[in-house]
């Protein structure tokens, strides 16, 4: 399987490979997190609601990478950021829309304690930083891109790590979350992605 | 190790005109520390055909890495993913480290070495990156349709 990027949900934490396989699951976030499927999985269930006013958060998503790459890989460097706002295509057979009201946040703090993301389900996510799991966050598609990188370290906060001798998560829990404002538009937006980068000593 | 998504692997070559490779050490292998010249060349015909080569003049030292890129979508349907996929990275730097295969590159500012990179996109092209001091030099040639970038020292 190698090194993929798996995501923690539910109160164990439940984990799924988000980056692995013939069709990667992506990053689906919702106003759902228990230990099943449907905090995950592609479907419209557990939508956020569009706010009259104010905010509405989807809760966060817990992310880190995972390898089980066995008595060779030494690993370091690993960086997390995104290809920026999307544009809405020309044309635009799919009917996305703009990522106006929208925004997805990354925690500035990373660390190696999982939280189960709160909130009231179909509703609203409880903010990260109110929840107490970063002391702040940033704009994620507005900020990192590919020449400003967020660091976010290896398990433990050691320098380098490896060769594993067991499949083991070797970074730090990142946390991302969707705030939603009221000019926000219905419908899905235009698909957006975030990296995350590592090396290995070739 | 050379991995089943590799497009790239190195050799690097000993005292007394013996070679190594990622076939059969990491270059974390104190074997490696040995080397005075490294090569990055392509795996295949079908790799990005681009080679690239330096010497390891007395005192510095050399550190292999590859870096790799994975992509996630957030949203439904296929992002435009224009990062590359892999980027292999010679790091060449004055001084020495106990185990160069344990130092993350972050750490190590460019005071008097180089930086370069291959870059290996999703779609099958390639770019090369390089970024030095004033010491050295890039070169590039091209064979066969081989392009081999040489990275040295001048004087």
């Amino acid at each position: 399987m190698g090194v993929d990027i798996w995501r923690y949900y539910g109160n164990g934490p439940s984990k799924v490979n988000i980056s692995g396989g013939a069709e990667p699951i992506g990053l689906k976030l919702k106003t759902y997190d228990a230990n099943n499927i449907a905090t995950y999985t592609w479907d419209a269930e557990h939508p956020t609601p569009r706010p009259a006013v104010g905010n509405k958060n989807t809760y966060f998503a817990t992310l880190a990478l995972e390898s089980d790459v066995l008595g060779s890989e030494i690993y370091s460097d690993i960086k997390f950021y995104s290809g920026g706002v999307p544009s809405v295509p020309d044309p635009n057979p799919s009917g996305y829309v703009a990522w106006t009201g929208v925004q997805l946040f990354v925690a500035d703090d990373v660390d190696d304690v999982y939280a189960q993301a709160l909130g009231t389900p179909d509703d609203n996510g409880t903010e990260m930083v109110a929840q107490g799991v970063t002391s702040s966050k940033t704009d994620l598609l507005a900020t990192y891109n590919a020449g400003n990188m967020k660091s976010v370290g290896l398990v433990g906060g050691v320098a380098s790590i490896g060769p594993l001798i067991a499949a083991q998560r070797i970074s730090k829990y990142v946390r991302v979350q969707g705030s939603l404002g009221p000019t926000c538009a219905p419908g899905s937006t235009v698909p957006a992605v975030i990296y995350m980068r590592y090396s290995v000593t070739s | 190790m050379i991995h089943d998504w590799d497009t790239h692997f190195w050799l690097a070559r000993l005292l007394k005109d013996t070679w190594i490779s990622a076939e059969e050490y990491s270059s974390n292998d104190p074997k490696f520390k040995e080397a005075n010249l490294v090569r990055i060349e392509p795996i295949s015909t079908l790799s990005v055909q681009a080679t690239l080569e330096a010497e390891i003049p007395d005192g510095y030292t050399m550190f292999l890495r590859t870096d790799r890129i994975m992509a996630i979508t957030i949203g439904a349907g296929e992002p435009i993913n224009n990062a590359p996929d892999i980027i292999y990275v010679m790091a060449l730097e004055r001084g020495e480290w106990a185990e160069p295969g344990k130092v993350p590159l972050s750490s190590i500012p460019m005071k008097n070495g180089f930086r370069a990179e291959l870059r290996i996109f999703k779609d099958g092209h390639g770019e090369v990156d390089f970024t030095s001091t004033n010491n050295f030099i890039s070169e590039v040639e091209n064979m066969n349709g081989l392009d081999t970038y040489r990275f040295k020292q001048v004087v």
